[in-house]
């Protein structure tokens, strides 16, 4: 076989000079109405007047919220969702758009259609809602049952940043059982009502820097899933000698621990968070910014400890040296418990033995 | 004549179409597991719509057994296209004998060419979006989640606004660079890009995340970069993001947060005059509206699971005098204009619809292909099969 390169070369070359369209920075115009209102920029900003705006997949002001105990956040797929949540084996939906949203009428009929309902009017919907107010937020509760026995929970909370909060469950009554659906019914009033505008955020405090992650402010004693056994195991945990429990480690701190010792001393902290509590790489690079250091760029380059074999721990210090922080990370079920010790370097040293033991009891459930 | 038929000879040898065969198999192989790290695009553009791709050698072997470093260069899949294409015209060619026997190969072949032609018109030319529209409300434009554009707008004209657009792969490009234009009424200093990212809502942002955006929404929501969707992690759609410092001559705009996951506008008032921002999603605009006239979501009687979509539009081009209403649903597309309208999927509570659209001028071709190998190959089956019951009939 005998191949000319010239020819392979022309050919090459057709080819990549096919290939070549790149696109430049350019200017078009569009009609006023076109480029504003149009599409899913408008999708359920309602009607006219209303900012058509946009429907965000994160809130845009400092609402902050408590999820029930035996409720899940899961994975949400949908765009526009904000959140998704499994309470026990029914899906709660969490959304929220600008302004009115088209208006808390327009709102419920949409559900009413989704179950199978005609339309209501002004007066049927003051029939349906049961509104209050916890303190700047206003809440309004409704529950229908429609054809096929569909039951739709469904709450709009207005907390005063500017957004309409729509949360949306339902289920099937007749393979639902009647305990399981009054503790949906409380267990949803209660999320509802719990929306306020401000809350503390996560960054406010030392332990709460700590504890990066998740949106919610799940109250420290709610398990979920695996974390009920480590919850349980912390709660059993009895302190060794020179650790002494602290009281109002922070809000979102399951444990807090005072060591003391000859080298100045340590502090011990776990954490539970949702789902990956912000990924392993956000947390290492802001623990590391605690101590000064600059983020890295990937998890790969992470220098691991092996204080405890199967967890993923890192041994950090500060420049000087005089400030260190070990930290392990145990994915459990649909949370991520946070172990911390901080303290001086002597003073992190010498808990160090007793800190490995901690974490293998309680997020493994090895023996002390 | 003759001279055209030696140029083609190197080109005809059966060797070199065995040859491209065994590197196009490899090269699938590659790029199949390739998707275990890259999106499924990223994948198709880099190594089937490539010239030239470098392959990893980590590949093939699992990370929990070694770490491998280096890449095999390798003929991309247009190299390889190209390069069968002539090798199969070139045998004809050379070799062409015009027989009824025969007739059968060159029909069969035929297809084949014309299914090579028929990818590269689909990589050439194909364009594929989504348009969102809510109930009772119009769409113009289609969005394309695979690639991104800084839009910079310019309302001060009360009819229309003018749109300065920048590609989201020179931002990318960019990356730590300045980047000025004379369309751009500021510089644009590409502080970090992110091509795909995770947002970290004011309750979730330390501090220090925050306080990177000196002005807009980054003051209160933090991004930070994500992997980029694989090909094995399903309907995976990445959101990119950079923190961009705007500046105007030695003086500093703001440092800004701009993310395909928010879709607000941003004000920057330059010299008192205001424009808007936005990282989004590439808009093509299209001189007809669609207006969604109501969405259907039928679910099976007494469950949760989806019996039907469907999205009944108004299809509105003044220009075309065309005013009707369709309904598009699963298998029942809308075809306007060149671009066929798929029911993909719908917003949140059914208060709206997803239509992807698809704008590919080759999509008839590989029906044709098929058609031609399956007619090309029964005849030259067929004949083969007549002359064997002939000889056993002799």
């Amino acid at each position: 076989m005998q191949i000319r390169p010239g020819a392979v070369a022309a050919s090459v070359l057709a080819v990549a000079a096919l290939g070549c369209d790149r696109a430049e920075i350019h200017s078009y115009r569009v009609p006023k109405s076109a480029e504003s209102a149009s599409g899913a920029d408008a999708l359920l900003a309602g009607g006219a007047g209303e900012n058509p705006s946009l429907p965000q997949r994160r809130p845009s002001g400092a609402v902050s919220w408590s999820v029930p105990a035996s409720w899940k956040e899961v994975p949400t797929t949908q765009q526009f969702r904000l959140a998704t949540f499994d309470a026990a084996g029914v899906e709660v939906s969490l959304t929220a758009f600008p302004g009115s949203a088209g208006g808390v009428l327009a709102n419920v009929n949409r559900w009413r259609g989704q179950i199978g309902l005609d339309p209501t009017d002004d007066a049927g919907l003051a029939q349906l809602l049961t509104t209050s107010r916890e303190g700047p937020t206003d809440v309004s509760l409704l529950s229908m049952e429609g054809k096929d026995g569909k039951v739709m929970l469904g709450a709009i909370i207005v907390p005063g940043d500017g957004q309409t909060w729509f949360l949306k469950a339902m289920f099937v009554k007749a393979t639902t059982d009647a305990a399981k659906a009054d503790a949906l019914r409380a267990d949803f009033g209660a999320f509802a009502r719990s929306f306020r505008l401000g809350g503390t955020p996560a960054g406010s405090g030392d332990d709460a820097a700590a504890a990066p992650a998740s949106p919610t402010t799940s109250p420290t004693t709610s398990p979920s899933n695996d974390g009920a056994s480590i919850d349980a195991r912390l709660s059993r945990f009895k302190p060794p000698e020179g650790w002494a429990v602290e009281s109002g480690g922070g809000n979102i701190v399951a444990a807090a621990f005072k060591a003391t010792n000859d080298g100045g001393g340590a502090r011990v902290t776990a954490t539970s968070l949702g789902n990956d509590g912000g990924g392993d790489l956000a947390n290492i690079n802001r623990w590391r910014g605690q101590l000064g250091l600059p983020p890295l760029a990937d998890l790969a380059a992470v220098e691991r400890s092996d204080l405890v074999a199967g967890l993923l721990a890192v041994d950090l210090r500060n420049a000087d040296g005089t400030d260190r922080m070990i930290s392990v990370i145990a994915p459990s079920g649909g949370s991520t418990w946070f172990f911390k010790l901080r303290g001086t370097a002597a003073g992190v040293e010498a808990e160090r033995a007793k800190f490995a033991a901690f974490v293998r009891e309680v997020a493994q459930g090895g023996k002390p | 004549m003759n001279a055209v038929l030696n140029l083609l000879k190197p080109f005809a040898s059966l060797k070199l179409t065995v040859v491209l065969l065994a590197l196009s198999m490899f090269l699938i192989l590659a790029g199949t597991l390739a998707q275990v790290d890259q999106g499924v695009w990223l994948v198709v553009d880099s190594y089937f719509r490539s010239i030239y791709v470098a392959i990893p050698f980590q590949l093939f072997v699992p990370r929990k057994l070694a770490e491998i470093p280096g890449v095999l260069p390798f003929p991309g899949g247009a190299t390889l296209g190209v390069l069968l294409f002539v090798n199969l015209v070139a045998a004809h060619l050379v070799r062409f004998k015009l027989a009824w026997n025969r007739a059968g190969m060159i029909v069969t072949h035929a297809g084949v060419l014309l299914l090579l032609v028929g990818e590269f018109v689909t990589g050439a030319f194909a364009k594929e979006g989504n348009m969102t529209i809510a109930e009772g409300e119009s769409a113009n434009y289609i969005e394309d989640t695979r690639s991104c554009e800084l839009a910079v707008i310019d309302g001060s004209d009360p009819k229309d606004d003018l749109v300065i657009v920048v590609p989201g792969q020179i931002l990318e490009d960019a990356a730590g660079a300045d980047l000025s234009n004379g369309l751009l009424p500021f510089t644009v200093r590409i502080l970090e890009w992110m091509p795909n990212s995770r947002l970290l809502g004011p309750m979730q942002a330390s501090p220090a995340q925050l306080s990177r955006a000196s002005a807009g929404f980054g003051k209160q929501v933090a991004a930070v970069p994500a992997r980029v969707a694989s090909g094995v992690d399903g309907a995976g759609t990445d959101f990119p993001a950079a923190y961009v410092e705007l500046r105007s001559g030695e003086s500093s705009l703001g440092t800004y947060l701009v993310t395909t996951q928010l879709r607000s506008l941003q004000s920057v008032d330059v010299g008192g005059k205001r424009y808007d921002l936005a990282l989004r999603f590439e808009r093509r605009y299209r001189p007809y509206t669609v207006k969604l006239v109501d969405f259907r979501h039928d679910r099976f009687v007494g469950t949760e699971v989806a019996r039907n979509f469907s999205s009944l539009v108004r299809l509105s081009d003044p220009a075309q005098r065309v005013d009707r209403e369709v309904l598009i649903s699963m298998n029942n597309p809308l075809r306007y204009a060149g671009e066929t309208f798929y029911q993909a999927s719908f917003a949140p509570d059914d208060s709206g619809t997803v239509l992807q659209v698809v704008r590919n001028p080759g999509w008839l071709l590989p029906y044709i292909s098929c058609t031609l190998v399956t007619i090309g190959l029964l005849w030259h089956f067929g004949i083969r099969l007549a002359g064997s019951f002939r000889r056993k009939l002799a």
